[in-house]
């Protein structure tokens, strides 16, 4: 009897060890897989805080332009005012 | 020597020979008999041989027992310890494959945080868009409106004046 208390013994100490060697390796594993994601999302952020940035100076930039555009055709459009107000053409002179 | 056993036997009787005497042996039948009478009428000789006889057969019966079940528990440890190579390989399997699903996992997360990022950021991108494009269209109806406004400041002659204000007039009086 104690042969056979001593070979479950070791046969339980045996499956226990497995057990725990499984355990760490997936703990191991899961551990270097989180960090490699964390790592991947700190690099998405930084590119897409970039990208925003640069699409926002993009916009801005593009309304810069647009604004000479639009001061031109607010003339425009504040003589075809004016002359529906008035009823006639207005005089294009020079206006701030 | 020999001749003096002869002639010992034929003096005495065959029942009262000295040292063999019958008497004695029929003292020892009866003593033997009332002992075995009394031990079976007052002690239950037999009936305690029965039980004795009983208890070693059960103690017998339970050793066999013991030493089957503990025959059986060492074949079952003996096979256990057979196959703890394939139940260490089988744990080590199982755990490769559940390190591997939590991978796909982990992967598959991070795909939806991409996702979820990148479509936030187009959002960001979207909403300056729009704030710039309404600024412009504000910009430019204040600054028509503004320079209308400065326009007619600057050209309105008296006669428009009169035109306009005989003109409001006549629309007062159409809204009532």
């Amino acid at each position: 009897m104690q042969s056979v208390s001593e070979k479950l013994r070791e046969y339980e100490r045996s499956l226990r060890q497995a057990r725990a060697e499984a355990y760490a390796q997936a703990e191991t594993e899961r551990a270097a897989a989180m960090k490699e994601r964390q790592q991947t999302l700190n690099e998405m952020r930084a590119q897409l805080t970039q990208t925003i940035a640069q699409e926002k100076k993009t916009i801005a930039q593009q309304a810069g332009e647009a604004h000479v555009t639009l001061e031109a055709e607010s003339r425009r459009l504040a003589r075809e005012i004016g002359s529906r107000v008035l009823s006639r053409p207005l005089n294009d002179g020079e206006m701030n | 020597m020999f001749l003096d056993l002869i002639f010992a036997f034929e003096n005495p009787r065959w029942w009262d020979y000295p040292g063999f005497e019958l008497w004695k042996f029929v003292n020892l039948a009866i003593f033997v008999i009332a002992l075995v009478f009394a031990l079976r009428r007052f002690f239950g000789v037999p009936e305690m041989f029965r039980n004795r006889k009983e208890s070693i057969r059960a103690e017998l019966e339970k050793a066999r027992t013991e030493r089957d079940a503990a025959l059986a528990k060492l074949k079952e440890v003996e096979e256990r310890l057979a196959s703890l190579d394939s139940q260490v390989a089988t744990i080590k399997e199982r755990s490769m494959i559940e390190a591997r699903e939590e991978r796909e996992r982990i992967a598959r997360s991070t795909q939806d945080e991409i996702s979820k990022l990148t479509a936030q950021a187009q959002r960001e991108i979207e909403n300056a868009a729009t704030v710039a494009k309404k600024d412009l269209r504000r910009f430019t109806a204040e600054q028509s409106v503004r320079l209308a406004e400065e326009m007619i400041k600057r050209d309105i002659r008296p006669d428009d004046d009169a035109r306009l204000f005989k003109r409001n007039i006549e629309e007062m009086g159409a809204t009532r």
